[in-house]
């Protein structure tokens, strides 16, 4: 039940919600691996052990979300262009 | 006789990161099945009460027992030690039936569990990135006003147990073993039970349909027909209802799982994290530690403030990362990029507004209720059933009812 | 005016509208059971929805547990899900 190309043309959301999904992860990582790393520290300073995550399970933690990030971002710039080709056909069978 | 053993024993010799990248893709899994599949717990207990209809909730019961028969076969065939199955077992107390209670009030006037929280707002729905401001909110609420009164009741065993582990084990409560014939016997009892009753309430639910459409005809008509408002006329056509079709549409996005399929792959999805997270970590699905507790402690990080040092149960109960938080980032990821695909993203806000502040409201409901049951309807219920525990029927118990509850309210507003 | 429940369905005006865009499930089935309550026997109701689960899975399960006929209209995003009380 799609309905693809209506007469206002192809969505902005479909251009633009692949970048924000980009964007997003690698804020996410950005985010890991500043202040979650600077908070796992500041709970062994303080020898909260019920917070505290060890460092090869922090380390596997970053890693993983490296790759992640840098498998997200690849697919979202994939869809971005493609959603942005169809919305300039779109513009320009409607212009 | 030795109590038995409370060490974790991994299945598998792996790295942090192969863990966290089974999680991940676990709950990439998780989000894009149940977007597509539309899972949700909740819908599938307020079908019984509005529509009468049994069909998804014996669905739900269908995936409690293939979890149930899962897990067992793999502890049974020596695949995971046995420990590992009970080792998280939870504390049962009066929390978690009155927090099951709360949750499932919540969530059915907020529009949706955890689980259908996070794909909808992941497929653009406002109502639920509402619920779950709410959620965070709730959650931040129980950790300074209830968390200090139900811990001590835990630790005092007020109306609670005091230990979980083998303690809550059914094959323990009923042959006082842990043997693979315990643990053969009781996944065989809980699971085939509850397979056979989900099937007997589906086919019973559809055998219903059957005699009251005998006289009348429901074909569906789609496309744009030519209706009021000036909608584009389009020649009307016949189409095959929504579950009709081959694998080719599945796999194209063209049309929804059906319930079924989705309850066969969210089993083995539950599966994986069984196996693959065995002696290292929670090796269950779990979301509300990271979506209701992690995130809001994240999102006041960059703030100076730091929750995980000064606040009851964040101090106590949640480390800064595990496992789960990577599932329930990929959850989003895999439900939003289902939408995405499928046509079906876009921001929504309700039409009636009012509907954001009874979903900030049940958000809150909902965050206090699963911090109170030590766990929502994945976490604790779903996952309970793997691990041959007796919490998850006391969590089914309490979300009944409170789902009930809200029906009934809804009804008269 | 046709006894057909479908050519009904189709061409006349609905007696009730019930606008839930935006909603998700389980609100558009809870909201249609309740209105469809409160309606006479033979009114139409039409619910307005873009949430696509609520037409492909629970408003059709909610009319095929009431026995009551339906038909799906398709207006750019938006459904229009028509539903005839009947006896």
């Amino acid at each position: 039940m799609k309905v693809e190309g209506n007469r206002s043309g192809y969505p902005l959301r479909k251009v633009i919600a692949p970048l924000i999904l980009s964007l997003f992860s690698i804020a996410w990582y950005q985010f890991s691996a500043i202040y979650l790393v600077k908070a796992d520290q500041e709970a062994l300073s303080r020898a909260n052990f019920a917070v505290y995550v060890n460092q090869p399970q922090l380390a596997g933690y970053l890693e993983a979300t490296r790759w992640i990030c840098y498998v997200i971002v690849y697919v979202g710039l994939i869809l971005f262009w493609q959603a942005l080709v169809k919305f300039v056909r779109s513009r320009e069978v409607i212009g | 006789m030795a109590n038995p053993s409370m060490i974790l024993q991994p299945a598998f010799r792996e790295g942090w990161i192969e863990i966290y990248a089974v999680f991940a893709l676990s709950g990439f899994i998780l989000g894009w099945v149940a977007q597509r599949g539309n899972y949700c717990f909740v819908n599938a207990m307020t079908s019984i009460f509005t529509t009468r209809s049994l069909e998804r909730f014996g669905a739900v019961m269908i995936l409690f027992g293939v979890t149930a028969l899962g897990t067992g076969t793999l502890v049974v065939a020596g695949l995971v030690p046995v420990q590992d199955q009970y080792f998280f077992n939870y504390f049962a107390g009066w929390y978690t039936l009155v927090g099951s209670f709360v949750f499932g009030f919540g969530a059915a006037i907020a529009g949706g569990c955890n689980l259908s929280m996070l794909y909808r707002a992941s497929s653009g729905y406002v109502q639920n990135w509402v619920e779950l401001l709410g959620m965070m909110i709730g959650t931040y609420v129980f950790a300074v006003t209830i968390w200090p009164f139900q811990s001590y009741t835990m630790e005092k065993g007020i109306l609670s147990t005091t230990t979980g582990g083998y303690v809550e084990y059914l094959p323990y409560l009923l042959f006082h073993s842990t043997s693979t014939y315990a643990v053969l016997v009781t996944s065989l009892l809980l699971g085939i039970p509850l397979v056979a009753l989900g099937i007997y309430l589906e086919q019973r639910t559809r055998k219903g349909w059957r005699s009251k459409a005998s006289n009348v005809n429901f074909p569906i008509l789609g496309a744009g027909v030519k209706a009021t408002g000036g909608a584009q006329t389009v020649k009307p056509t016949l189409i095959t209802s929504p579950e009709g079709g081959g694998i080719k549409d599945l796999l194209l996005l063209r049309r929804p799982y059906g319930t079924n399929l989705s309850t066969v792959i969210l089993a083995l999805d539950m599966l994986l994290v069984f196996l693959a997270g065995a002696g290292y970590t929670f090796n269950y699905l779990v979301i509300t530690s990271s979506d209701g507790g992690r995130f809001f402690e994240y999102a006041l990080i960059p703030l100076g403030v730091n929750l995980f040092l000064t606040t009851p149960w964040f101090r106590d109960s949640l480390t800064i990362v595990d496992p789960s938080t990577l599932m329930v980032v990929m959850l989003c990821v895999g439900a939003f990029i289902a939408s995405y695909l499928s046509g079906d993203f876009k921001v929504r806000i309700p039409k009636d507004r009012r509907r954001l502040v009874v979903g900030f409201l049940g958000g809150i409901l909902v965050g206090v209720g699963v911090r109170m049951a030590l766990g929502c309807n994945i976490g604790l219920m779903w996952t309970n059933f793997g691990q041959l525990g007796y919490d998850g029927f006391i969590f089914l118990l309490g979300m009944l009812s409170g789902v009930y509850l809200a029906v009934k309210v809804q009804e008269r507003w | 005016m046709t006894n057909d429940p479908l050519e009904q369905l189709k061409l006349r005006e609905p007696d009730e509208r019930l606008d839930v865009t935006g909603e998700s499930c389980p609100i558009p089935e809870m909201m249609t059971s309740k209105r469809l309550k409160r309606m006479k026997v033979g009114q139409v109701l039409e619910v307005v929805t873009d949430h696509q689960p609520a037409v492909d899975l629970t408003l059709p399960s909610l009319c095929k547990n009431l026995g009551y006929p339906f038909l799906i209209l398709k207006e750019g995003d938006v459904y229009r899900f028509r539903v005839l009380k009947v006896a």
